[in-house]
């Protein structure tokens, strides 16, 4: 199936001159296959590419060759022709590397790290994976090993749980929850503020006063990063919303991710960022050019003529095939009207199931449109 | 609590269990919690202008006695932490509470917190349930992907963390609702493919082992199965023209179907529910319907 090529340019324009492939899309649509084969191409097109994948499914990491890696180190994909790095995100070593990096000294790196407080922010807070995913691809993208990065994002309904990761993490680190939990005294001594006492008190009992004296001990410790902090995190915002950054939204042809996809090319809009490109994965392949109208008129007929026929068997099947193709055009068309300005890209469903540099690259390669 | 990861069907299979209870006359209250649009569509109920519920009626006077019905509920971690911490004499500050980032704070301070208490709203419901009570059975349509397993051992690890007061003794509870099989359930989902087969035997293996809730029977959802298709690509009964592309292509899908299911059966030790495939790329109420009767067929 030939990608449909628009006025705006293909996916082999599209690579040549990003720096910064962001994939991203609900959960379930091939987002980190679709990532990795983005990047084989742009490989195999002389990029030196790297793909951050967020957690792959066993067989795919095995196929990169990152399965098992810990940390955040990048490894080479052995590819016929190209230079590819992969790597997986460690959001917690990353987080770790922010820290170390705006901190004093090593006595204040130790105590943020081993605050538990901080382990759960790392782990755990909402949209820190985001935050880390984008913070690992602008250290990515400084290094000159690397012309192109392309991400995968975590899974998310939310197109701005990731474009507005850095912001969120900044306004939670920010001085307004501290502040507002710790005033100045006079004489610069830092108490803790009396109008806050009773919240404190009542949250210590709910959490516990020792999980609150973490939270306590963490924003003091925190104090005098945020400034480099922010300004890191204002460098990351830049990034993802420069020109070198190309959105491209996954999606699957069922109904319901239509509906998400749409969402997050509008959600982009918002924040003035365009959507690149479309991909659409796993559509039923069209075997010859067979309407459902004719098929059915051909099924009566047989099943008059000859029942027990292989004839009606492989009609039945091609007329069960057309019906799927048939309902997915009809469900991706407001997807593409309504990203009328992205390169568009289908790509078919395969028989079985993708989990080698091969099958990825076959994709690739449709995703690109030459086969 | 049906659990899968994205894409696996997880809200189809939602619908369809809940359709199939009110078929045999039970009232059944569904709980999303993400919000998913569209829930109310899979039961033929006009889509409400949003996508939350507050018990919505989408279903009613279905199975014996015409007393089967189905209502649907949203539940939200971040407003399930807010009621909290408003019932624990915050209330007039709650909104301040929010504003301000505190309840972050309080979510990132004893992590699994906001997931706790959606399980204690889940746990107050399964409580009402009965003959007497507003509805028989509660189906919750799981956390999003992945995050089934840290969703449903929030309340043991909770119980571990916090020493004492409220908030354990209500991590107790749950976590005892949790583990009995007469309470209740987790009905895993997976479509008939190599990944997310691999993925659900694991997910499975520690449901049980690592935070010991019992298991329904497992979906397998989406299984193509063209038993006639196969047999005439086996034989070579095909040609080299369009009509063998596409039947080996589906005979080749089959196959793999086929395999999955057996693959899957044998990694569970029992043979999962299969809903078939249903040509068309968003399912319908009665594509629901006829899928509901086909999973009680199984089921009895």
């Amino acid at each position: 199936m030939k990608s449909k090529r628009r006025s705006h340019g293909s996916f082999a324009d599209l690579v040549d001159s990003a720096k910064v492939v962001v994939c991203c899309g609900s959960g379930g649509v091939g987002k980190t296959t679709t990532a990795a084969a983005v990047a084989i191409e742009a490989a195999q097109r002389g990029r030196r590419v790297c793909v951050i994948t967020i957690d792959p499914a066993r067989r795919l990491a095995d196929a990169l060759g990152i399965a098992g890696e810990l940390g955040n180190d990048t490894t080479r994909v052995v590819l016929p022709e190209g230079e590819m790095w992969a790597t997986m995100l460690d959001a917690r070593t990353t987080f770790d590397g922010v820290i170390r990096r705006h901190a004093r000294d090593e006595k204040q790196v130790d105590r943020i790290l081993g605050n538990q407080f901080y382990v759960n922010v790392a782990s755990r807070l909402s949209g820190s994976q985001e935050y880390m995913a984008a913070e690992r691809l602008f250290e990515l993208h400084n290094d000159d090993r690397f012309d192109l990065i392309v991400v995968d994002t975590p899974p998310s309904r939310e197109a701005l749980d990731f474009l507005e990761a850095p912001q969120k993490l900044m306004n939670f680190l920010d001085h307004r929850v501290y502040r507002w939990l710790i005033a100045p005294a006079r004489g610069g001594l830092k108490v803790l503020n009396i109008a806050a006492q009773p919240i404190l008190r009542t949250i210590g009992r709910v959490i516990g006063a020792d999980v609150l004296a973490d939270a306590i001990d963490f924003f003091q410790a925190f104090e005098g990063i945020e400034e480099g902090f922010r300004a890191r995190a204002e460098e990351v915002q830049t990034l993802l919303r420069s020109p070198e950054t190309r959105y491209v939204v996954v999606a699957s042809p069922r109904h319901d991710t239509v509906n998400e996809a749409m969402y997050f090319v509008s959600q982009l809009g918002r924040t003035g960022m365009d959507t690149s490109a479309v991909i659409v994965n796993r559509l039923q392949p069209r075997f010859g050019k067979h309407s459902a109208t004719k098929l059915r008129g051909a099924i009566k007929r047989l099943e008059a003529e000859s029942p027990d026929s292989d004839e009606l068997v492989l009609h039945r099947n091609m007329a069960d095939l057309v019906a799927v193709a048939d309902a997915e055009d009809k469900s991706i068309e407001p997807l593409l009207t309504f990203a009328e300005s992205a390169i568009v890209a289908r790509v078919a469903l395969r028989a079985d199931d993708v989990h080698d540099l091969t099958s990825i690259g076959s994709i690739g390669r449709e995703i690109f449109g030459d086969r | 609590m049906v659990a899968g990861k994205g894409g696996v069907g997880k809200t189809t299979v939602t619908a369809v269990l809940a359709t199939a209870a009110a078929d045999v006359g039970l009232r059944v209250l569904v709980v999303t919690l993400d919000g998913r649009p569209g829930l109310a569509a899979l039961f033929g109920a006009n889509a409400s202008a949003g996508s939350t519920y507050d018990g919505d009626i989408v279903a009613s006077g279905r199975g014996p006695g015409k007393r089967g019905s189905i209502h649907l509920r949203t539940l939200s971690a971040g407003e399930a932490l807010q009621d909290y911490l408003a019932t624990q004499g915050l209330a007039r500050l709650a909104k301040r509470l929010v504003n301000t980032g505190v309840v972050d704070v309080v979510a990132s301070a004893a992590p699994g917190i906001d997931d706790l208490l959606v399980l204690g709203k889940i746990k107050h419901l399964v409580g009402l349930a009965g003959p007497d009570g507003p509805h028989d059975l509660v189906i919750a349509d799981g956390p999003a992907a992945g995050h089934a397993i840290s969703f449903l051992r929030s309340p043991s690890a909770m119980a571990t963390t916090v020493r004492g007061g409220p908030l354990r003794s209500q991590a107790i509870e749950i976590d005892g609702m949790l583990r009995d099989p007469a309470r209740s359930r987790v009905m895993l989902v997976a479509l008939p493919e190599t990944t997310p087969v691999n993925e659900l035997s694991e997910t499975a293996a520690t449901m049980t082992s690592e935070v010991g809730v019992a298991l329904a029977p497992v979906v397998v959802n989406g299984v193509d199965r063209a038993g006639d298709v196969e047999a005439l690509v086996a034989a070579g009964r095909v040609m080299d023209d369009d009509f063998g592309a596409a039947a080996r292509f589906r005979a080749t899908r089959c196959a793999v179907h086929s395999r999955e299911v057996e693959r899957l059966n044998s990694l569970l030790g029992n043979s999962p529910i299969e809903l078939p495939h249903v040509p068309t790329a968003g399912l319908t109420a009665r594509d629901v319907e006829r899928l509901a009767r086909i999973l009680t067929e199984q089921v009895s």
